[in-house]
């Protein structure tokens, strides 16, 4: 299925790291529109960016960025176009749509709902 | 390396399902592992690492293909197959009509066949249009890219058979035509044969058809 592969340079070794790219395997979708949300944009580009702000310890493999993306696309997330580049082969571009906006907004407020109540669960003092 | 890129994707393709959205994505997957490598070279790496960190960064395909293949044919164009050919059909059975009507009401017969032929010709373009713009969807090579590397080398093989023993049977087919036509000097009915030809043919097909 969809996989993550990380990098280890973890300390902590790669039980943890597993723990946290299946965390993050979940929220793939969401980490995709993100990115559309600032500007639109490519495969190589939006897994950069994943890869630069998880400081290199997380990309997404080209196969799982994909099917996210014809995921997103067939549910009217998303639309494609193709670039006009003159050089070297054409890229295809994403863009969100107006539905796709919405379903960002949703996952987010429940990311965050999840996220305090995780915060308040595990807190020990 | 660039270039080896763009072969390695080919190779990866060559068992994909032969659609518009197979050859999208393509060049799509080419695209982003070529501004991978560039990256990667840019940054300092070397070519022949910066092309393994790009090839390795693909990932599991195939779950990719499953995908496309669940994408059905576009049931427009299935109807516009399916019109095209009726069309040209219907256009074969009335071309011989304008002989007839020649031959009843008198015109000159050429008139007719000409005509005749002008239909025919219509349907044979509408024909060869309906197979050059319909998408090459092969829909029995389902599920997995082994069991369709199987499906076609058995199909291969069988097609071998098949051509085979229908080159040595239309060639006694043939001898026996010959043999029955100067022998009983039955010219008038022994064409027959090549109908008769033409079931064995159909009955062998079946039969191996069965048999798999």
């Amino acid at each position: 299925m969809i996989t993550i592969y990380n990098r280890i340079h973890d300390t902590f070794g790669g039980e943890m790291m597993s723990i946290a790219s299946d965390m993050i395997r979940g929220h793939t979708d969401t980490i995709i529109l993100a990115h559309l949300m600032r500007n639109d944009s490519y495969g190589y580009e939006i897994n950069k960016a994943i890869q630069t702000s998880t400081e290199g310890k997380y990309e997404l493999k080209e196969a799982t960025l994909y099917t996210a993306f014809r995921r997103l696309e067939q549910a009217g997330y998303i639309v494609s176009y193709w670039g006009d580049e003159t050089t070297g082969a054409r890229r295809r571009y994403y863009s969100i749509t107006d539905l796709g906006r919405a379903f960002y907004e949703k996952n987010r407020a429940e990311w965050d709902e999840i996220r305090n109540m995780i915060d308040r669960l595990i807190e020990a003092d | 390396m660039i270039q080896q890129i763009r072969i390695y994707v080919n190779e990866l393709f060559a068992d994909a399902p032969q659609t518009k959205k197979a050859a999208e994505l393509k060049e799509e997957v080419c695209s982003n592992l070529i501004d991978k490598y560039v990256d990667l070279t840019g940054r300092g790496m070397s070519e022949e690492e910066a092309y393994k960190a790009a090839i390795a960064s693909i990932g599991d395909i195939d779950e990719l293909f499953k995908m496309l293949e669940q994408e059905d044919e576009d049931p427009a164009s299935r109807r516009k197959n399916a019109l095209l050919v009726s069309i040209a059909v219907m256009l074969y059975i009335i071309s011989v009509v304008p002989l007839f009507i020649a031959n009843t009401v008198g015109y000159d017969e050429e008139l007719g066949l000409v005509a005749m032929l002008a239909i025919c010709a219509v349907a044979t373009g509408l024909l060869v249009f309906n197979y050059m713009t319909r998408p090459k969807y092969r829909r029995l090579d389902d599920t997995m890219v082994e069991e369709f590397k199987e499906w076609k080398q058995q199909r291969k093989k069988d097609n071998g058979t098949f051509g085979a023993i229908s080159g040595a049977l239309w060639t006694i087919i043939v001898a026996i035509y010959f043999l029955i036509s100067f022998g009983f000097g039955i010219w008038h009915v022994s064409w027959i044969v090549f109908l008769i030809g033409i079931a064995i043919q159909q009955i062998i097909r079946a039969v191996m058809q069965l048999n798999r």
